[in-house]
């Protein structure tokens, strides 16, 4: 397929069609009601928080900076038990609480550690799998506080490169679309990965998601 | 006769009773002489695993003859008159299978044998090991020479191959053997040593011999607790493992076949497959390997609960399958590792085939359950990619697997693992009443096979690509034949992915892996059920000749080597290679997978002098088999099941005459037809095969619809 019609795929991907249509405008108009689907899966879940309050400022108990001062050290796995007594603490609950928890539970799948050899840190897949699902859990908690534009962007930019990672890329792309609405920044990132999904032997690979 | 039976049941009760009485009262049986190195070795370098079912370490027993558990290293050092040890030739265990470990050094005159067994340590530790090794120096020389023995517990100096998860960070304490009061001791030996090494001098006259016994921990353990599991000597302790071991493999399904290599190297298989679990609480969890691959991958822990639920040992393989449940995802998925996206099909085809045989768990329901699940995601994600209208947009998106295909592409083999996934969660939802939902998904399978074979056959490529864009090495791709079954065993892309395969690893029944100069233990072992489902009963042979001969003097078989048996890194045993080889000699046996019980489809020459299967776990019941050949006549005898029953002839040979009814001959002339509820045949046999499996006349009828 030529450089223009991928552009033109990423295009309608991009902008769902309009109106009646022949059989691939039908196609799309599905499409794009399965990505809306997504997208009004999470704002229900993530509005439907009763007791929501406006955003509290962080509140950086002693157990939340020593998570931070742990995870500079890049040692994800050890500051989760920190993040957890934050969490269960607080008064004022807010979203980074449980974003960061989020965030790092991932990113200590991934740790290594490097003493006495290296070895990942954590067990096995039963122990990760385990801990991405408390993940996903602590992202919707994050997602139910009230947010503005930017936080949700923001919230469905990181899962979607959690999903990415994982692998679980129809997820990714409807959570980087769902970002692209709430800030544009997140276009080129949801564009590219589409075509990478279209074409994942032509497009260029791109760039692995960081967590954090 | 009946009078000469009791006769020789009264005097084999006689003759046994203080042997029996023996056992019970704790001492010794009788040292069975062994000698390792005259058993067959497949690897460059020996190596042994000191393994038990649950412990969350292991040892190995290293080419050179020294002890590592991921954390320390027990290095064996002996001599005589200075003359150091050379390294062991073999590492093997008894029969090729039981796991007593034995192993000779020789030091000039002097000949050290090591015989090692690991038994779980005493409560209130679940998780550990404990080995008990014996070390015996003879002085075969005519001259009498010192010999030393020195064991000294240390950590590697560089990076192991292997390291345990918990390895602690700290280094070892300077003590390291019993001696210390309550102190953690890594190592017992009557007398205790005082820092890291254990040290023993014997002058041994001509023909004299002494030995030594120490018993080594998995993790640290109170010094006092080693000398109280100490005070059963070793022999006894040998004995328990060659109790433990008889009766667990006597527990799973019965296959005498006239054929020990066959018979010993399925045991070795169960050995490897009920050793390589782990426990996480209740729950029980397949892993890959006792050493570097110890974690959990739903692509080998899918294999191990086939192979062990096939083998009869079906408790076991459903204890492992609820482990493997843990590794559903919120959205439906089933994922072990990042972009292993084959995971969610593996994972129902595991359930199904633990979960169904010999009849339906009681807990099913929970599996229906997570199959829907998964299904609702696949076809959700099905629905996204019709919608795209991408080429490949109704397959599975893409996977980036860091194994196996190699590739970042939309590889086949998830959408073969998927829609065995979906054939599964039918069966599972139908054992569990849910009619209308497997009535749904049954659906949604045939529009997806149908995508499937469209895109194949569009593809342009005469055999099974490893990637929908074409590019990857072997992999899912194999399993579309057999165990997936996505196209029928005749259809040309399976011949044609076999030859392919085959003929790049030189005609050795295996296939090979990245480097044309290696080899992999099972990668390709899939294509030999293939081969018995399509009738090319000499390839399948092949198959299982390499699977026998790629095993090492303890019975254990890599995962990818050379062809000159170098594994580098890669130790083995292998779980999944343990799985392939029990699944194809029960297949060769009982088949069960299809709409019909398929016996004897690749039983050898050998096995027809009365072969016989008992206990076999199948999807209609407990199933026993017996069969025998005669020059003139083959006989079967078996369970009945309500479905009909496929008998193939003995290699070599074809019906003399038509069967008696309701037999039916089929057209090849080399399998009979048996309705449900039969439950015995026999024919008529004449040499030679109407038609040579591979043939053209044999693949023009093996391709028809």
């Amino acid at each position: 397929m030529s450089r223009d019609s991928r552009l033109r795929t990423k295009d309608r991907l991009a902008r769902p069609a309009r109106g009646a249509g022949g059989p691939r405008a039908r196609r799309l108009a599905v499409l794009a009601c399965g990505l809306a689907a997504v997208l009004a899966l999470w704002w229900q879940v993530w509005r439907s928080h009763p007791g929501a309050a406006p955003p509290a400022p962080p509140l950086p108990g002693e157990d939340f900076k020593a998570a931070l001062a742990l995870v500079n050290g890049h040692h994800y796995l050890a500051s989760l038990p920190h993040l957890r007594r934050a969490i269960s603490a607080t008064q004022d609950d807010f979203m980074e609480l449980h974003l960061t928890l989020a965030v790092h539970l991932h990113s200590a799948t991934f740790e290594v550690r490097q003493r006495p050899w290296p070895v990942r840190s954590v067990r096995s897949s039963i122990e990760r799998i385990r801990m991405m699902r408390e993940a996903i859990a602590e992202m919707e908690r994050a997602g139910n506080f009230p947010l503005d534009s930017i936080h949700t962007g923001y919230l469905y930019e990181r899962y979607g490169a959690m999903m990415q990672i994982w692998g679980f890329n129809w997820e990714a792309l409807g959570s980087y679309r769902n970002a692209q609405r709430w800030s544009a920044e997140y276009a080129m990132r949801a564009d590219d990965f589409m075509n990478r999904m279209h074409e994942p032997d032509r497009s260029a690979p791109g760039p692995v998601p960081s967590i954090p | 006769l009946r009078h000469l039976g009791r006769i020789a049941a009264a005097f084999a009760l006689i003759v046994l009773a203080p042997a029996v009485l023996a056992g019970c009262a704790g001492k010794p049986r009788p040292r069975v002489a062994f000698d390792p190195d005259q058993v067959p070795e497949a690897y460059a370098a020996s190596t042994a695993a000191l393994m038990w079912p649950g412990a969350s370490r292991a040892f190995q027993i290293t080419p050179a003859g020294d002890l590592f558990n991921g954390d320390w290293m027990v290095d064996i050092r002996a001599s005589a008159d200075a003359e150091p040890v050379g390294a062991p030739r073999a590492i093997a265990y008894e029969g090729r299978w039981m796991p007593v470990a034995h192993w000779v050094r020789r030091s000039g005159d002097v000949r050290w044998e090591f015989e090692a067994v690991a038994l779980p340590s005493p409560p209130p530790r679940d998780t550990g090991l404990i080995v008990s090794l014996v070390a015996r120096a003879t002085n075969t020389g005519t001259k009498a020479h010192t010999a030393r023995l020195e064991l000294t517990i240390a950590r590697p100096a560089s990076a192991p191959l292997f390291v345990a998860f918990d390895a602690p960070e700290a280094p070892l304490p300077n003590r390291r053997w019993n001696g210390g009061g309550r102190e953690p001791a890594y190592g017992w030996v009557d007398g205790g040593a005082a820092d890291s090494t254990a040290a023993i001098a014997w002058s041994l006259g001509a023909g004299a011999s002494r030995s030594a016994r120490f018993v080594l921990p998995a993790y640290p353990t109170e010094a006092r607790a080693l000398g109280r599991w100490a005070t059963k000597s070793h022999q006894n302790r040998a004995d328990e493992v060659r109790d433990y071991w008889n009766r667990e493999v006597a527990g799973g399904t019965a296959f005498t076949l006239h054929d020990p290599e066959v018979e010993d190297a399925l045991r070795a298989a169960l050995v490897v497959l009920l050793s390589c679990r782990e426990q996480r609480g209740e729950l029980w969890v397949p892993i890959g390997n006792p050493f570097q691959y110890r974690d959990v991958w739903l692509r080998d822990g899918a294999r191990a609960v086939a192979a062990l639920a096939v083998s009869g040992h079906g408790a076991v393989a459903r204890d492992l399958a609820r482990g493997l449940a843990e590794l559903q995802w919120p959205n439906g998925p089933f994922l072990s590792q990042r972009g292993q996206l084959d995971g969610t099909g593996q994972a129902l085809w595991a359930f199904e085939q633990s979960m169904l045989r010999s009849s339906p768990s009681d807990s099913i329901a929970r599996y229906a359950e997570a199959a829907l699940g998964a299904w609702r995601w696949n076809e959700w994600q099905r629905s996204l990619g019709r919608a795209s209208g991408w080429r490949f947009g109704t397959m599975m998106p893409f996977g980036d697997p860091r194994d196996g295909e190699l590739v970042t592409a939309q590889l086949v083999g998830n959408d073969a693992w998927m829609l065995a996934g979906y054939r599964s969660a039918v069966r599972l939802l139908r054992a569990a009443g849910r009619n209308a939902e497997a009535a749904a998904v049954e659906s949604t399978r045939v529009a997806y096979l149908g995508d499937f074979v469209r895109l194949l056959n569009a593809s342009g490529r005469r055999d099974i690509p490893p990637s929908w864009q074409g590019d990857g090495y072997d992999w899912g791709n194999l399993a579309a034949p057999w165990p997936c079954m996505v196209l029928p065993a005749s259809d040309p892309h399976c011949a044609a992915l076999a030859q392919r395969v085959w003929a790049e690893a030189g005609g050795t029944g295996l296939g090979t892996y990245g480097s044309s100069d290696s080899l992999h233990a099972y990668v390709a072992a899939d294509l030999g059920t293939w081969a018995l489902l399509a009738g090319r009963r000499a390839e399948a042979d092949r198959v299982l000749e390499a699977l026998l001969h790629w095993r090492s003097a303890s019975g254990g078989a890599g995962e990818i080597f050379t062809r000159n048996g170098a594994y580098g890194t890669n130790l083995p045993p292998h779980a999944t290679a343990a799985a392939a080889l029990v699944s194809l000699v029960r297949n060769a046996l009982v088949f069960d997978d299809g709409d019909s019980l398929q016996l004897t489809l690749g039983a050898r020459e050998r096995w027809w002098s009365h072969g016989q299967v008992l206990r076999a776990p199948t999807r209609w019941g407990s199933v026993d088999l017996d069969f025998d050949a005669t020059p003139g006549e083959a006989r079967w005898k078996w369970t009945p099941v309500p479905v009909w029953t496929t008998l193939t002839l003995p290699p070599g040979s074809r019906a003399a005459s038509r069967p008696a009814p309701p037999l039916v001959l089929s057209e090849s002339g080399e399998t009979l037809l048996a309705p449900p509820g039969t439950g015995h045949a026999e024919i008529a046999l004449a040499r030679g095969t109407a038609l040579a499996p591979g043939s053209a006349t044999s693949e023009a009828i093996a391709s028809r619809p």
